[in-house]
């Protein structure tokens, strides 16, 4: 149902610490506009347009689709609604990704331009892998996992069909061994199919388990 | 207060108290860039279009929410300003769809005047959509194309500050803002007036006016008020709609005389274009105007536009005007005001014309009719009666000019076997006799041939005689071109309908008719080049009604012959020898023609807007400036009409028909008239159209001199 927008009780500035570890920077910032975006005014065409635009450009940049000239294109609007913004919920988000955007240089360029992110977080640049030295053929990742993108048996060492994975991380907390783990575009050596466990060394060796390419 | 003295790009203007820079800047023919802010609303600095650079403070500021202040030293054009007002339009468009040229504002759209103005396209941002634009959107008068709205929050203010009403907002679902009502419930329910100031001001296409809704082939300001475009005067209409819902019928009846002077009878006879016009007709029904204007001619007893108005000096100049009917006594009254010397010269003892002859008395009481003409003789209008002017020719060698008015005073007949006997009359002459008291042999029973109002007229007027009356005509049911109402009244007082019959003739003798034989017909249509009727007939289907007089209502001619001294087409009309066509000039310089004798037997208020023109016209021949419109009543728009719910539903309210064996035993108005409660429920259904001329139009970039 709709609301009518209450201009009082709107949040005001704040100042922001150094993100913590394991937080994606990009992904902090999108959260502060999606935030912004539900208790903002709405009104001019910074908070609606300018924040609108704003979490259009961060979630391409998140998700794969960002573009050579997005982190430009992103300053002069996180700028404008900075220096021309109505209402604080507009000005906090602005500034805050304005800050995350001069502090975490890196990372933004990191995502935008290759595609990574160091804190795998983003789903589009990680993967979910089972490290085939730790697994023991436990099946509670396969019981675990909802798109059944997890094969192997008891005995096997699992394996995770990238294509099908959601990168939902269901599985990543169930296994006893913490043998399901995220990763960026480098992987180590995974077998094809599932193999018995214990087998991974011998059959590498054996040039049975090819080294990944790289996806791209 | 003193006006303030500022400078903006380095040229000094002055400013009211009060004023924004951005208004005081625009005033003085500078232009800023602006789409939130429009001449009538309070200003909201929502579209940051308007920003400026105030020379002694940092960063830039919304014009139209900076006080022009004395010494205040102003710039509106630096690159920096150029490039904010690019990235708030682009913006705008990232959300705005790009099928201008497919949008009905296409070219009369302020946001693609904007783009124009500054330069941008459409193409570095990311498209976004919204999922809240389909909200709310199916309505009959007001089109919410929302994916257009560029929020400038026009529309809520016009909504809220200038109309009152209110029900307009910025509402919130999930992470986006939108404009509409409170709950999204429509309109109409949230209380709407339906006055149409949201879609005056909206800057984009995103509020239309229903296709269909105004006449695309008028000038714009006189489309949006329907009624008063349709009407062939151009009443006034919403104007004395407000004074009959405030109860001042004297000024709603000096309102009508603005442009009529017989707005009574036409409360009783006008076939209300205007109502055909009429806006809320797309909600439920259209206002009941012509009923309210007999209401209020009915109360008007103080008469307030009496010596209202222009009265022009006395010119000297003698006008001849032939036939006093609605037509010639309004180009009489109209004259005479403009001070020419007029004579009416009548052929009846009795002014009015058809008015006062030729519509039965239920339909038009002829006190109510003399009392009108009798105004219009009071004003100075000479009427001479029993005059029958045989010659237009030999009037202008006595006058300075003369106008034609003599209407369609001859009945035709239909050639029939026995259409010369003794009792088969013409509607013409057998209304005429009725009004006139004159008896007629008419019989127990009588056939009237026709299908028009003329024909159910008769029937009517036959049945209140104690004569039993049958309607002959070759349409049938829903073709036949009388109205409804007037068919069912008639048919409910005991007239006998054969619709969809052919004449073959008239049984009887020359002293006495005894019958009419007809048969069915199953199609008919008129031969294109002869004009002859061509029908098929439906095998054995001929009978004899039995009547003892035949009424012919079957069409009027004007009964103007060559010795009339005018050139006449082939049927009796006079013509423009320069046109070749019926017009108000004829092929005698200082000649007119007003009325029925240019367009053929039509209503009362096409007469009346033919006098007016007539009149106009023969001032101007005479060496005056044809001005005739004037203002009898000092206007007072109150636009703030306030939130009323439940208002689209508000229904129309019906005159009591009078029970048809009760109206049948006199010549009273067949209707009773509305009581107080209902003229003003019902004058309260307006939807004041008219509010929104007073709304100016904002001006694009184009239009100022420094830009």
């Amino acid at each position: 149902m709709s609301t009518k927008i209450d201009l009082q009780n709107l949040p005001v500035t704040e100042e922001f610490a150094p993100l913590a570890e394991g937080v994606c920077p990009v992904e902090w910032a999108l959260e502060r506009v999606a935030e912004a975006r539900l208790i903002s005014c709405g009104r001019s065409v910074t908070c609606r347009d300018g924040l609108t635009q704003v979490q259009a450009i961060i979630t391409d940049i998140t998700t794969g689709a960002g573009q050579p000239g997005d982190l430009a294109m992103l300053r002069d609007v996180v700028g404008y609604i900075a220096a021309m913004g109505d209402c604080q919920a507009s000005l906090t988000a602005a500034r805050g990704v304005l800050f995350s955007l001069d502090r975490y240089a890196a990372e933004w360029d990191a995502h935008c331009n290759r595609k990574r992110c160091a804190a795998l977080v983003c789903k589009a640049y990680i993967s979910v892998i089972c490290l085939p030295e730790r697994c023991q053929g436990d099946t509670a990742c396969l019981k675990a996992c909802p798109a059944g993108a997890i094969s192997g048996g008891p005995g096997l060492i699992a394996v995770v069909d990238e294509a099908r994975c959601t990168r939902c991380g269901d599985c990543l907390t169930v296994c006893p061994h913490g043998a399901i783990a995220r990763s960026g575009p480098m992987k180590p050596k995974l077998p094809d199919a599932p193999i018995p466990v214990g087998s991974f060394a011998t059959a590498a060796a054996a040039g049975v388990v090819r080294r990944r390419r790289r996806a791209e | 207060m003193n006006r303030a003295t500022l400078t903006v790009d380095g040229r000094t203007i002055s400013a009211n108290p009060g004023q924004s820079v951005l208004n005081a800047a625009l005033d003085a023919g500078i232009y800023i860039p602006h789409l939130c802010s429009h001449p009538d609303l309070p200003p909201q600095a929502n579209c940051k279009l308007c920003v400026v650079e105030v020379a002694g403070q940092d960063g830039v500021v919304c014009s139209c929410e900076l006080p022009a202040t004395d010494g205040l030293q102003v710039v509106t054009q630096s690159s920096a300003l150029l490039q904010r007002r690019k990235v708030a339009l682009e913006l705008m468009l990232a959300g705005h769809p790009k099928d201008c040229v497919s949008c009905k504002r296409y070219m009369n759209c302020e946001l693609q005047a904007m783009i124009q103005y500054l330069g941008t396209v459409h193409s570095r941002m990311r498209v976004t959509t919204r999922k809240t634009d389909d909200l709310n959107v199916d309505n009959p008068i007001v089109v919410r194309e929302m994916e257009r709205c560029i929020q400038c929050g026009r529309c809520v203010r016009a909504c809220d500050d200038l109309r009152g009403v209110g029900i307009l907002g910025f509402n919130r679902r999930g992470d986006e803002v939108y404009v509409g009502t409170a709950g999204d419930v429509p309109l109409g329910e949230a209380g709407c007036r339906f006055c149409s100031a949201c879609v005056a001001v909206c800057p984009t296409g995103a509020l239309q006016d229903q296709f269909g809704i105004f006449r695309d082939d008028l000038p714009w300001e006189e489309a949006i008020v329907p009624c008063s475009a349709e009407c062939p005067a151009h009443a006034d209409i919403p104007a004395y709609l407000r004074l009959i819902q405030q109860g001042r019928h004297s000024e709603a009846i000096a309102v009508i005389r603005e442009k009529v002077p017989f707005p009574h009878v036409l409360g009783y006879v006008c076939n209300h274009r205007c109502e055909s016009g009429c806006k809320r007709t797309a909600l439920n029904s259209p206002v009941s105007i012509r009923n309210l204007k007999r209401y209020a001619a009915e109360r008007d007893t103080e008469h307030v536009w009496r010596g209202k108005g222009f009265h022009k000096e006395r010119s000297g100049k003698r006008v001849a005007v032939v036939g006093g009917g609605p037509a010639g006594l309004t180009a009489a009254f109209y004259l005479n005001k403009l001070g020419h010397d007029v004579t009416v010269y009548e052929k009846q003892n009795v002014a009015g014309g058809y008015m006062a002859l030729g519509i039965p008395e239920f339909r038009a009481p002829t006190a109510v009719v003399q009392a009108e003409v009798g105004y219009i003789v009071e004003s100075g209008v000479r009427v001479r009666y029993g005059q029958n002017v045989e010659s237009a020719a030999a009037l202008k060698a006595e006058h300075e000019a003369v106008l034609v008015a003599v209407g369609t005073p001859v009945g035709k007949k239909l050639r029939l076997p026995g259409a010369d006997f003794r009792q088969v009359y013409t509607a013409v002459d057998f209304l005429r006799a009725s009004r006139l008291g004159q008896t007629l042999d008419l019989g127990q029973t009588c056939c009237v041939i026709g299908g028009g109002n003329v024909a159910f007229d008769v029937a009517g007027t036959l049945l209140r005689m104690g004569v039993r009356a049958t309607v002959v005509c070759l349409e049938k049911g829903e073709a036949m071109l009388a109205d409804r109402e007037e068919i069912e009244s008639a048919c409910s007082e005991g007239a006998v309908l054969f619709d969809g019959h052919s004449n073959e003739g008239i049984e009887g003798t020359p002293e006495q008719v005894t019958g009419l034989r007809v048969h069915e017909v199953s199609e008919f249509h008129f031969d294109r080049a002869t004009g002859a009727l061509v029908e098929t007939a439906v095998p054995d289907s001929t009978r004899v009604i039995a009547c003892d007089s035949i009424v012919f209502a079957a069409g009027q001619a004007t009964g103007l012959t060559e010795g009339f001294g005018l050139e006449l087409n082939r049927f009796g009309y006079p013509v423009d020898p320069q046109s070749g066509k019926s017009g108000h000039r004829t092929s005698l310089d200082g000649v007119f023609c007003a009325g029925d004798v240019i367009t053929g037997t039509s209503f009362v208020i096409n007469a009346i807007e033919s006098g007016r023109q007539a009149a106009s016209l023969i001032d101007r021949y005479l060496g005056g400036d044809g001005q005739i419109d004037e203002v009898l009543v000092e206007r007072e728009r109150q636009p703030k009409i306030g939130k009323v719910d439940g208002f689209h539903l508000q229904a129309r309210q019906e005159l009591s028909l009078r029970p048809a064996a009760e109206r049948v035993c006199d010549f009273q108005p067949i209707n009773v008239n509305f009581n107080a409660d209902q003229s003003v429920c019902e004058a309260s259904r307006c939807l004041q159209c008219d509010l929104r001329k007073d709304i100016r139009k904002s001006r694009i970039w184009s239009e100022y001199a420094v830009k």
